[in-house]
């Protein structure tokens, strides 16, 4: 084979463009701690990747909606707590009124006490979060009690307030205050007119009206909870597909750093290398040695 | 006899000083594209038989010196021919590599800023406005957010039709290059013709009419015909670019979007080859349109279909009765996504609910979001988002597939090229020791002639003198 100096340079300039491209791209990845710079760089992987970090926006804003959701179901869950507890008070005061020995005055004392736990009730109806009613359907800017009336009039609707939680799951989020508090107040508001006509039977017979109250009150209670419990585990199951996608992204997407680490060097090494031959190869000539 | 040695020796004189002439001329061109180093083919000038009426009583034939039979280029025109033909998909590929390195950086994935991670946004940002239709900051980022996915979107298509734009003055560029070459080639035949006619060689002509063969080829393939007076004629499509000393030149046309070349004089289309010119055409007139018109189906998907649910919705405050039949998006006669006026002016116009007066309502918003999943492109066979991804895997396939055949094929090139090298150019060390020895040769020549000198001087001058 005749080589001359020209093919020496060529060879030289070609390895050295080679070599410096290869470690470019090394230390690119290195440098980004991304794999893939370009579609081009691999093309599967790149639509691997974009799908990847679209499904993970999809989780986290689904976490997102679960958190928000939960938030609203937690709240409302405390607020019919409070209301119960106001209930169950009122109650012990219907059952003290029926007391046939008690006296006018003693039920005029009973009758200041309900008056004031049906506008706790009324209050805790007209509970906010972030400036939207808890209790009012999707009247969320409606006061859902007006306490100008006795008993307070329901303004919200019975519509629900529905979160995504999940490719075409919604879940409800609120109580409508006319299912959970409306028969609360009302009962309470017939015990305390049995109990200003002073009349032991009709505030006795008011007890079941409170009690069916109670019950529909129970109910809602229960369904919020269930509500929360379906929210954590969608949660969990949102927060398990959150890590396992974030680590097929990675997998997908990221450098392997010790393997770029090591291959960065093997190019540095064979840069040097080629740097060092090509620098004897091209000098010398024939010219070098004649006289 | 003796004066017959004496032209031997100035033939020998005259024959090694070309010899040393060549060997400079290649020093002088060790490094010049295209060159091919060059031999004089010395041969034994015609003997002298001693003239006899019968056998010469003299031994045989008397060697009379050196001629130049002629200067030849040492070159392999196989290695020509190969090197052609795969400097033509070498063209063609180097010119898909530019173009779709282009349009990777036009689509700018996979960043945080690309298209994709944009329509993400999109999405949730309606779904932000589900949990809290009522809150204008909601509202407020969702403009924000579809604002900037429609710009991108815009801005995407506009640099589409900015590489087109690019292809064509490439191409012109291009054809101006052909023309030119082709205009040379004409002239260098003519040259060639004329010294040939003359009973020389002209090697260095030659060699400039194979580099621009060279580069020609890189452009479009050609058919090369030799013909017996040393001219080349070339051919496109069966039509003559150059012959002899004529040459036809081309010409670029952009008509309604679409890219041809077609011959200046007759104006009818080229057949072209493979090549760097067919490779531009096909990015001017295939693969940009083809990425645009993608890009206009997200476009009209996205527009469509969440106009179709936010028609049917109510903003915050539109009064009851029959919906506004608001559009979310519009799309300008231009061809530009943006978000609706009104609606940027006034995120409360955003219809999240599906029934006036309620604020909490977001049956609308939530319907807009799982917008996401629905298949919509493609014959209703894929998202929105995974028409965009595969559009991007396949612009990067077929990135990818441009640079692994430009890689090949320059592989192939330089195998080729290096075979022509190890034949036709020049080593210094050779023609060094060429140079020592066709120098030793000359002054040997020289020598002789000297011998010769003395020899007559011997007998012009010495001889006749017996004693005096």
């Amino acid at each position: 084979m005749r080589v001359t100096h020209g093919m020496l340079v060529d060879t030289l300039l070609r390895n050295l463009a080679g070599n410096l491209a290869r470690m470019e791209r090394v230390y690119q990845q290195i440098t980004s701690a991304r794999r893939i710079a370009r579609p081009s760089d691999d093309p599967v992987g790149t639509a691997t990747v974009l799908r990847l970090g679209s499904a993970v926006q999809e989780i986290e804003q689904y976490l997102a909606n679960v958190e928000q959701a939960k938030t609203w179901l937690d709240l409302t869950d405390q607020a019919l707590t409070t209301v119960g507890q106001s209930l169950q008070r009122a109650r012990e005061l219907v059952v003290q009124a029926a007391n046939d020995s008690l006296s006018a005055d003693d039920r005029q004392a009973i009758w200041q006490e309900l008056t004031a736990l049906q506008e706790q009730i009324a209050t805790t109806g007209n509970y906010a979060h972030a400036g939207q009613y808890l209790f009012a359907g999707t009247l969320t800017q409606t006061e859902p009690f007006d306490l100008s009336t006795d008993p307070p009039t329901y303004q919200g609707n019975s519509n629900p307030l529905s979160r995504l939680i999940d490719r075409g799951v919604s879940i409800e989020i609120n109580v409508t205050g006319d299912t959970a508090i409306l028969p609360v107040l009302q009962a309470i508001k017939q015990a305390r007119d049995a109990v200003a006509a002073n009349d032991p039977a009709a505030i006795r017979a008011t007890l079941s009206t409170i009690d069916a109250a109670h019950t529909q009150l129970l109910a809602a209670q229960a369904s919020v909870g269930a509500r929360v419990n379906r929210l954590e585990a969608q949660r969990d199951r949102l927060l398990d597909a959150h890590t396992s996608t974030l680590r097929l992204l990675s997998e997908a997407g990221d450098t392997d750093m010790a393997e770029a680490v090591t291959r960065f060097s093997k190019e540095e090494l064979t840069y040097r290398a080629a740097l060092q031959a090509g620098a004897r190869a091209i000098q010398p000539t024939l010219l070098d040695y004649l006289r | 006899m003796v004066f017959r040695a004496l032209e031997t020796a100035f033939r020998g004189l005259m024959a090694q000083q070309r010899a040393v002439d060549t060997a400079n001329h290649n020093i002088a061109n060790a490094n010049t594209p295209g060159f091919a180093r060059q031999r004089v083919q010395l041969v034994p000038s015609m003997p002298y038989t001693v003239p006899a009426f019968n056998r010469s009583g003299l031994a045989g034939q008397v060697g009379t010196g050196v001629l130049v039979a002629s200067i030849t280029r040492v070159r392999e025109s196989v290695f020509d021919l190969q090197y052609r033909v795969q400097s033509q998909a070498l063209g063609e590929a180097s010119a898909q590599v530019d173009a779709y390195a282009q349009i990777e950086a036009v689509f700018n994935e996979p960043t945080e800023a690309g298209l994709g991670a944009l329509l993400d946004r999109f999405w949730r940002a309606w779904q932000a406005v589900g949990n809290q239709p009522e809150d204008l900051a909601a509202r407020a980022a969702l403009v924000q957010d579809a604002t900037t996915l429609a710009t991108n979107l815009n801005r995407m298509r506009r640099q589409l039709g900015e590489l087109q734009a690019d292809a064509a003055t490439k191409l012109s560029l291009q054809v101006s290059e052909v023309n030119s070459i082709a205009q040379r080639l004409a002239a260098l035949n003519q040259q060639i013709v004329a010294a040939l006619a003359t009973g020389q060689t002209p090697n260095d002509l030659m060699d400039q009419r194979d580099l621009l063969l060279d580069k020609l080829a890189s452009f479009t393939g050609v058919t090369i015909r030799t013909l017996p007076n040393g001219a080349v004629n070339l051919y496109l499509g069966g039509y003559p670019l150059v012959d002899q000393d004529q040459w036809f030149p081309l010409a670029v046309q952009v008509s309604g979007g679409t890219a041809s070349i077609r011959w200046q004089g007759t104006n009818s289309p080229v057949a072209l080859e493979r090549g760097s010119l067919q490779a531009l055409l096909d990015t001017h007139n295939v693969i940009l349109p083809g990425l645009v018109q993608k890009l206009e189906a997200i476009r009209d998907a996205l527009a469509n279909e969440v106009n179709a649910l936010h028609t049917t919705g109510y903003g915050l405050t539109d009064p009851p009765g029959p919906p506004p039949g608001r559009p979310f998006f519009v799309v300008t006669p231009s061809g530009d996504l943006e978000v609706e006026a009104t609606i940027v002016a006034n995120p409360q116009l955003i219809a999240a609910a599906d029934a006036a007066d309620q604020p909490g309502n977001n049956t609308i918003a939530r319907a807009i979001a799982e917008l996401r999943s629905k298949l919509v492109l493609n014959g209703n066979t894929a998202t929105i988002n995974d028409f965009y991804n595969t559009l991007v895997a396949e612009v990067g396939g077929a990135s990818q597939t441009a640079q692994v055949t430009r890689d090949n094929q320059r592989s192939l090139v330089q195998a080729i090229d290096r075979q022509r090298q190890e034949i036709m150019s020049v080593s210094l060390d050779e023609e060094m020791a060429n140079l020592i020895k066709f120098q030793q040769a000359y002054s040997a020549a020289a020598r002789a002639i000297t011998a010769v000198d003395e020899m007559l001087d011997r007998i012009v001058n010495g001889m006749g003198l017996v004693g005096r």
